[in-house]
C-alpha cells in the first residue's frame, strides 16, 4: 500500500457524484413546483443515502438513515427558494452539506456510553462477511474516526468535494480540513496495512 | 496497486445504502404537511378564509371543456396544470380527457401559455400543432397582419401566419410543411410556404415587426447581432418572469374574490354563452334537483366533491365559530370528516388492488393518484361509458345495481366518488344538523371536480 497521505489523484467517478439538476428544473423547484421537487429528490437521494449510511454507526443506521435523509430534504425544500444558483456552491454540495451537519448532530446526540456496547453487540451478532474483505476493513476504519473527521474523509473521497467546499460545508478552515483528512488517511492506512498482513 | 486504484476498490467494496422504495413520495407528503400546517394556525378569520379558498381554487380542476374569447386580458385554467393568458380579441376552445390529456384549439389572437409537466397538452393554431411538455410559450395568430397572411395552397390547411415563442422548456411544432423543436429563447414562424424554423427571439419586436423579418436573416446574422439577440432574449425572459409574477398576483386576487363573494360563472365562457338548459350553476356540487340531475345526465356530467383525502383534517376555530359549533361539535365534526376520509382511502386502495393486483402501489400512492391511475389504466371507452352510466344512475334514469361494487372499475370509481360528498353530509347531519351539514360540506377544504361531455362530441380519441 502506498502513501495515502500524499495522494492528490483526480476525483474518482462514483455513483455518489450525480450530474447536477438542470437550471430550468431547479428554478421550478425553487418556486415549489412538485414535479421539479420530485426530480430534485430523485436526482440527489442516492448520494444523500450514501453519505448518511456511511456516516452513521450501525446503531444509528437502524431507521435513522431514512429519518435523517427525509429531514435533509425537508430542510433543502425550506431553504431552496433562497439558494443562489450563481453562488459558489453547487446544488449537490449544498445538499450534502445539510446532510452532513444533520449526521454530525445526530452522532453527537448518541450516548457515548452505549455506542461502544451497541457496536460490540453488532459485531458479535452480525453475520460475518464472506471474507474479511477490504470493504469491512474500510468500514471499521472510517467508523473509528470522530464524526468530524469521518465527514471530511467521506466528503472528499466518496463525494469528491474540494477542500474549499468541505471547509465551507463544515465551517472550518482549510488547514483543519487538511489535517483531519491527513489523520483519517493515516488511520486508514494503518488499518489497511493490518488487513494486508 | 496504486493508491487511487486501492481507494476505488475500497469504496466499491463498501456499498452505500440505497433509498428505500417510496422515499420520494414520503418526503413530498411530509413537505406538503409541513407547508399546510402553519396555514391552519393563522389566527385571523379573514386570513384563514382566504387561505382555505385559495387552496380550494388551486385544487379546483378546470372544466373538462370550454371556450374563451374575452374583451379584456383573462387567465383561463386548463386541465389543472395549464394557464392560458388570453389577450383581448383572442379566442380559444379546449377539451380535457379524463386521462388529463388537454387539447386547445386557438382560433385567433395572442395567447400566452404556462403548462406544468404532465400528460399530453396540445395546442392547434392555424393548421399547426404545438405539443407541450412543460413550459411557457406564446402563440400569436396573425390573422390581421396585412401582407403577411397567406392562404395555403394545400387545401387551406394554414389560414394565416402563426408565431410560436418559447420562454421556458421545449415545445414541438408541426405544420404540413414540417416540424421543429423549439427551446427556451427560440421562436418559429409557421407559414404556408415553408417549414417552421427555430430562431432566437428578439426582445422588443412587436408581431408585425417579427413578421417583417425575413427568416433567412437569422442564419446570416453576425456574431454581434446574435449576441445582441441573446441579450434581448434574456431581457424578454426576465420580462416574462415578471409576467408570471403578475399572474400569481392575479391568482391571489381571484382567490380573494372567491373569499369575499359567491363564485361566479367566471370567465371561462363568453358573455351570453349560457350552460345547457336545466344545468345547475357551475359552483353547485350537491343537493341537485331532479331536473338538474336529468340535464347533467344528458351531458354525461358528474360533479364530485370530497373531503380532503391526503391530509388529516382539523376544523379551525374560526370555521367552528362561524358555524356556531360548540367545542364538542367541532371535535365530532373533525372525527366524522376523518372517518369518511379513512373509509374513502381504504375503498380506493381496495379498488386499485382489484384493478392492478399491486398492493405495494396501493399502499404507497396518495389517494388522488390512485384515482388518476385507476382511470388511466382503464380503457378510454370504458371510462366514458362509466361516466355516462353513473350520471344516469344519479338522475334516476337507470336503476343502480343491487351490488354497488359490481360493474367495471371506472364505474365503481365514479359511483363511489360521486357519492362521497353525500356520505360526508350524512355523517355530519347528526352532529351539526341538516342545514349546517350542507354548509360544512361546502366549507371543508376538499376536492371539487366536474366532468362532462359525452364521448362522441368533444374528446378526441386518446388511444
Amino acid at each position: 500500500m502506498g502513501n495515502l497521505a500524499s495522494m492528490d489523484a483526480p476525483p474518482i467517478e462514483t455513483a455518489e457524484t450525480p450530474l447536477e439538476l438542470d437550471e430550468l428544473t431547479l428554478s421550478r423547484a425553487q418556486r415549489g413546483d412538485e414535479a421539479a421537487c420530485r426530480a430534485l429528490l430523485e436526482r440527489y437521494q442516492r448520494p444523500v443515502f450514501a453519505l448518511l449510511s456511511r456516516m452513521l454507526t450501525p446503531k444509528g443506521q437502524r431507521g435513522g438513515c431514512e429519518d435523517l435523509a427525509q429531514e435533509t430534504f425537508l430542510r433543502v425544500f425550506r431553504a431552496l427558494p433562497a439558494f443562489d444558483r450563481t453562488g459558489p456552491a453547487q446544488l449537490s454540495t449544498w445538499i450534502l452539506t445539510i446532510a452532513t451537519r444533520l449526521a454530525i448532530d445526530h452522532l453527537r446526540r448518541e450516548s457515548p456510553l452505549t455506542e461502544p456496547l451497541e457496536e460490540h453487540r453488532e459485531r458479535l451478532h452480525a453475520a460475518p462477511p464472506p471474507a474479511p474483505g477490504l470493504g469491512a476493513a474500510l468500514r471499521r476504519a472510517v467508523l473509528s474516526l470522530p464524526p468530524d473527521s469521518r465527514a471530511v474523509f467521506l466528503l472528499r473521497e466518496a463525494h469528491q468535494l474540494s477542500y474549499d467546499e468541505i471547509a465551507r460545508a463544515l465551517q472550518i478552515d482549510l488547514g483543519t480540513v487538511k489535517s483531519r483528512l491527513s489523520r483519517a488517511r493515516s488511520a486508514l492506512r494503518a488499518l489497511l496495512e493490518d488487513h494486508h498482513e | 496497486m496504486s493508491e487511487e486504484k486501492a481507494l476505488r476498490e475500497l469504496l466499491a467494496a463498501w456499498p452505500a445504502e440505497e433509498p428505500p422504495a417510496g422515499f420520494a413520495d414520503r418526503v413530498l407528503a411530509a413537505r406538503k404537511r409541513a407547508r399546510s400546517a402553519p396555514r391552519r394556525g393563522l389566527g385571523l378569520a379573514a386570513v384563514a378564509a382566504l387561505v382555505i379558498c385559495a387552496l380550494l381554487w388551486v385544487r379546483r380542476p378546470s372544466p373538462a371543456h370550454g371556450r374563451a374569447a374575452p374583451l379584456t386580458r383573462e387567465s383561463v385554467p386548463i386541465a389543472r396544470r395549464g394557464i392560458a393568458v388570453v389577450e383581448p380579441g383572442a379566442a380559444l376552445r379546449w377539451s380535457v380527457a379524463p386521462t388529463g390529456a388537454a387539447r386547445v384549439e386557438q382560433e385567433r389572437g395572442d395567447v400566452f401559455y404556462r403548462v406544468e409537466p404532465g400528460g399530453p397538452f396540445v395546442v392547434t393554431a392555424g393548421g399547426a400543432e404545438i405539443t407541450v411538455v412543460g413550459t411557457c410559450f406564446r402563440v400569436e395568430e396573425a390573422m390581421n397582419v396585412t401582407g403577411r397572411m397567406a392562404l395555403s395552397a394545400a387545401a387551406g390547411a394554414i389560414a394565416g401566419a402563426v408565431v410560436v415563442s418559447v420562454y421556458e422548456g421545449h415545445v414541438q411544432v408541426r405544420s404540413p410543411q414540417g416540424g421543429v423543436e423549439l427551446a427556451a429563447g427560440e421562436r418559429a414562424e409557421i407559414r404556408p410556404d415553408a417549414a417552421p424554423r427555430a430562431e432566437p427571439m428578439a426582445v422588443s419586436k412587436t408581431l408585425p415587426a417579427l413578421l417583417a423579418t425575413p427568416v433567412a436573416e437569422s442564419a446570416q446574422a453576425s456574431r454581434e447581432e446574435l449576441a445582441a439577440r441573446d441579450t434581448a432574449s434574456r431581457a424578454q425572459i426576465a420580462a416574462l418572469q415578471g409576467r408570471v409574477r403578475e399572474l400569481e398576483v392575479e391568482r391571489t386576487t381571484l382567490a380573494s374574490r372567491i373569499a369575499t363573494g359567491p363564485i361566479g360563472r367566471g370567465g371561462d365562457f363568453e358573455p351570453g354563452d349560457s350552460p345547457a338548459a336545466g344545468l345547475p350553476p357551475r359552483d353547485k356540487t350537491h343537493d341537485f334537483t331532479a331536473g338538474e340531475l336529468s340535464a347533467m345526465a344528458k351531458q354525461c356530467e358528474l360533479r364530485i366533491d370530497t373531503p380532503p383525502l391526503d391530509d388529516t383534517w382539523k376544523m379551525s376555530p374560526e370555521l367552528g365559530a362561524r358555524l356556531h359549533l360548540s367545542d364538542d361539535e367541532q371535535a365530532q365534526t373533525t372525527a366524522a370528516v376523518n372517518g369518511v376520509q379513512k373509509s374513502a382511502i381504504a375503498y380506493l386502495r381496495g379498488l386499485y388492488v382489484a384493478a392492478t393486483g399491486d398492493q405495494a402501489g396501493a399502499d404507497n400512492l396518495n389517494p388522488m393518484t390512485l384515482g388518476q391511475e385507476l382511470l388511466h389504466k382503464s380503457r378510454h371507452a370504458e371510462v366514458e361509458e362509466a361516466r355516462r352510466k353513473i350520471a344516469q344512475e344519479r338522475a334516476g334514469l337507470v336503476p343502480p345495481p343491487a351490488d354497488p361494487n359490481s360493474g367495471t372499475i371506472p364505474e365503481r370509481y365514479f359511483r363511489f366518488m360521486a357519492g362521497l360528498g353525500d356520505s360526508l353530509q350524512a355523517q355530519l347531519e347528526p352532529v351539526a344538523g341538516a342545514q349546517q351539514a350542507g354548509k360544512l360540506r361546502d366549507a371543508i377544504d376538499g376536492m371539487h371536480m366536474t366532468m362532462n361531455g359525452c364521448k362522441d362530441e368533444r374528446d378526441p380519441p386518446q388511444r
